[in-house]
């Protein structure tokens, strides 16, 4: 496969990685709220997100590949609402480990690396426009 | 004819496959600026001295019937990529690419593939010329 095509799909592979990233992002963010229902039941999980790079065999080089999503181990923090069902005791009720901080900068850099990616195909692009004005 | 015999477009033909090379690595990086581990490559660095020296090294065995075997293949196809070995900074989970400094180079990589197809267009146009169709 010529080089200038085979760039498009290595780059259309980062920006299908970053959407999936930012498809994560948005649902952390969404279930920044999320409680549990009953008492004992855990409230929503932060999802993480791992890329790798994978050798297509067929394209002849690196692209990227979602490797998993998985969730944030580790404590949940507490708020105090004795009127919830699912609070303890004491009142209190687990809230997911979502912080919108760090969210909103993952988001962030999921935008700018599909925006790189981006320009790479428009540059590929014009390369090839180029190359196909010589006939003219 | 035209783009063998004359060293040249041969050149200009080598330096054309080189960006399109070159352009693939870099997107290879760029998709994979957020993978862990990866470290960025790029092609070495094509200099005139370096391309001349396999012009005039390589004359390749002609196969003028189906009996012959080729000779040493001429693998003018593929520029040797290496590791990035200087980069600008590596992220702390192992990741070597730097967005800007791979985009400075697709910039680059573009700039100079517009050099060299204008420049071959051009070239193109004096044969026009020397055959009578110029302009």
């Amino acid at each position: 496969m010529d080089d200038l095509l085979k760039t498009l799909h290595i780059s259309a592979s980062g920006m299908r990685a970053q959407t999936t990233r930012m498809r994560v992002a948005s649902e952390n963010i969404a279930n920044a709220d999320s409680l549990p229902r009953f008492k004992g039941d855990e409230p929503f999980r932060r999802k993480t997100i791992t890329f790798k790079n994978i050798y297509d065999r067929e394209l002849g080089a690196n692209r990227v590949k979602v490797d998993k999503i998985g969730v944030q181990k580790g404590e949940f923090s507490k708020s105090f609402k004795p009127g919830h069902p699912a609070a303890d005791a004491d009142g209190y009720v687990q809230v997911p480990n979502v912080n919108s901080l760090i969210e909103v900068n993952d988001m962030r850099e999921a935008q700018r690396s599909y925006e790189a990616n981006l320009n790479v195909i428009k540059s590929s692009r014009s390369m090839l426009r180029k190359t196909i004005d010589i006939l003219r | 004819m035209f783009s063998n015999d004359v060293a040249l477009v041969s050149m200009m033909k080598k330096k054309m496959s080189w960006l399109t090379q070159r352009q693939a690595v870099l997107a290879q990086n760029i998709a994979n600026s957020d993978s862990p581990g990866y470290v960025g490559s790029d092609l070495k660095a094509f200099t005139f001295q370096n391309e001349l020296g396999k012009v005039q090294a390589r004359i390749p065995v002609a196969v003028t019937s189906g009996n012959h075997i080729e000779g040493p293949r001429v693998s003018g196809d593929d520029y040797e990529t290496s590791m990035q070995r200087k980069r600008y900074e590596t992220s702390p989970d192992g990741n070597g690419v730097n967005l800007e400094e791979q985009l400075m180079k697709v910039g680059d990589t573009e700039m100079q593939h517009e050099l060299v197809s204008q420049l071959y267009a051009k070239y193109h146009n004096m044969f026009k010329i020397a055959i009578g169709r110029g302009r």
